[in-house]
């Protein structure tokens, strides 16, 4: 994968923490999301301007028992999921600096 | 101006046998008829519909599919009449439009029609002529549909971490 | 308040909000007094003033009481909201409390404007209007909720005869001081009555699911935030308010506890409320 992927948190939704899943609601098409614990690492460390690769060797692989290959590529696939339901956006990018979301 | 069928089905909810027996008989007079007039029921889709109102339905055509069109939908727990949110492939998604989060999905063979005439004490009130004009405005979150709840998983499994 | 070109008025109370409704329509004062009949009187000092000019329904001339589109909009403009449909286009300020809205001569018509004003006036302080029947029994009240059809009408209908009936379709929450409290009102559902002009302590609410057997099983948080969620009545796409909801939802389903209740539709589920339910 030679493309560096950033992440960067939708502003027009709504994030919070319920036990141990991480609930999204989305003002624009009033969607409501549960993402577990791997899509809310995921989430939570899109902050529009660390590469997917480094949020994948920095916060999932110590904690799962995958290669980083693996890790990457399903990550990837992830985040272009999240981003097809709107509740994230990626690029090819660093996104600008002071836009993601808290 | 269409011939409402012969009976009304009134109560959503009743001995489940009985419900069995009003969605097959629902069906039927479609199949028959081509229409099915129904008595609405709750307030999921106010303000275009209020309790009490009288709906006919009828058996949809190519093209009547449009989302933000009214249809009537065979749910486990009966007949629904929502809004249409999108249908392709072979599952279509509704939502009511007082609800927040949409429907759950179910498959086209459960889209029995789509309203045809809307009568409210005993008044024929017009139907929503343009369904085009509503998809300008409506299109950022009708046509982006989604199912009630997306469950997003990706399980690794963790490390076991052993100290000495 | 006075309005002389709207001298006819008559005061709403639901959910313990006052709104004064001014009109220069006699007629429509009387239609509407018998729509809300349980929940209107006079006070002295409404919370509320909204002066209604009636429309007559003429469907090609007026853009936007086009009489024809049925969904509706809820809009911020600026400090005011927007509420539009094909028959009402209304408009109103919070901070001075008082509102406008033209609509057509038709009591379901202000009836749709009132509960979409209050989706959005309890939004802002922490309760909401659910798709759900409550009842009162031994000064509690308990909420059903649930997809259409799966019984909110009938387990209402199946309550014991000293129970109150706030409503049987339209829950009206309020947050006061740390407690949410369920009162009565005049929005009917299939059973074409008005509830009880009252209010109780909110005690549980309850997903309904059909089955052969009456049972009470928990929830858990996600879960209980997802039945709140997914009834709440909403309309509005602002995304300040759209967290706000969300927050209600969750501040709702932590202090009162949502369970799956589910029932053969006869009287004997209600043996199952009581102190411990």
């Amino acid at each position: 994968m030679s493309t560096a992927l950033y992440l960067l948190r939708s502003d027009n939704v709504a994030a919070r923490q319920i036990g141990e899943e991480l609930m999204i609601m989305s003002a624009r098409d009033s969607a409501l999301f549960s993402l577990n614990e791997t899509a809310a690492i995921l989430w939570n460390a899109a902050d529009g301007s660390t590469p997917l690769a480094e949020i994948v060797s920095r916060d999932i692989c110590p904690a799962f028992d995958i290669d980083a290959e693996t890790a990457l590529r399903d990550a990837t696939e992830l985040a272009h999921g999240l981003a097809e339901r709107g509740i994230l956006q990626v690029g090819n990018q660093p996104f600008d600096a002071g836009s993601a979301s808290t | 101006m269409p011939q409402p069928s012969q009976r009304l089905l009134t109560d959503a909810f009743d001995l489940p046998d009985d419900t069995r027996a009003r969605l097959a008989l629902a069906r039927e007079s479609l199949q028959r008829s081509g229409l099915l007039t129904f008595r609405a029921l709750g307030s999921s889709m106010l303000p275009a519909i209020a309790a009490g109102d009288v709906l006919t339905f009828r058996t949809a055509a190519p093209g009547d599919l449009v989302p933000g069109r009214i249809v009537l939908a065979q749910t486990d727990n009966g007949l629904v009449a929502h809004r249409l949110l999108s249908c392709g492939g072979s599952i279509f998604t509704t939502r009511g439009d007082s609800l927040r989060v949409a429907d759950a999905a179910l498959d086209m063979s459960r889209l029995l029609g789509v309203l045809a005439a809307h009568y409210r004490d005993g008044n024929a009130l017009p139907l929503d002529r343009d369904h085009h004009r509503l998809l300008p405005r409506a299109s950022r979150w009708l046509l982006r549909h989604s199912p009630q709840i997306h469950r997003i998983a990706r399980r690794w499994p963790r490390l076991t971490i052993l100290t000495a | 308040m006075t309005d002389n070109a709207r001298p006819h008025s008559l005061d709403v109370g639901i959910g313990g909000v006052h709104v004064r409704l001014r009109t220069d329509s006699p007629d429509f004062i009387t239609l509407m007094a018998d729509r809300f009949r349980g929940f209107v009187g006079h006070v002295d000092a409404p919370d509320h003033v909204f002066d209604v000019d009636i429309v007559p329904v003429t469907y090609a001339e007026d853009e936007s009481l086009d009489g024809i589109t049925t969904e509706v909009r809820v809009l911020r403009d600026g400090p005011k909201w927007r509420l539009l449909c094909g028959d009402f286009d209304a408009e109103w300020d919070p901070r001075t409390r008082h509102g406008h809205v033209r609509l057509h001569p038709s009591p379901y018509s202000l009836d749709s404007v009132l509960r979409i004003l209050h989706t959005v006036m309890l939004a802002e302080q922490g309760g909401m209007l659910m798709h759900a029947s409550s009842v009162v029994l031994d000064g509690k009240a308990y909420l059903f909720t649930g997809v259409s059809g799966a019984g909110k009408t009938t387990i209402s209908r199946l309550a014991p005869d000293h129970a109150h009936l706030l409503t049987d379709e339209m829950s009206f929450i309020r947050l006061e001081d740390g407690e949410y409290f369920a009162y009565g009102t005049p929005f009917a559902g299939e059973l074409a009555t008005p509830g009880a002009n009252m209010r109780a302590p909110l005690a549980g609410i309850f997903l309904l699911a059909q089955g052969p057997d009456n049972r009470i099983d928990p929830l858990n948080a996600g879960e209980g935030i997802r039945a709140v969620m997914a009834n709440i009545l909403y309309f509005a796409k602002d995304d300040a308010l759209t967290a706000k909801v969300f927050d209600n939802a969750i501040a709702l389903a932590a202090r009162v506890p949502v369970k799956r209740l589910t029932f053969f539709p006869d009287a004997r589920v209600w043996d199952l409320f009581g102190p411990t339910a």
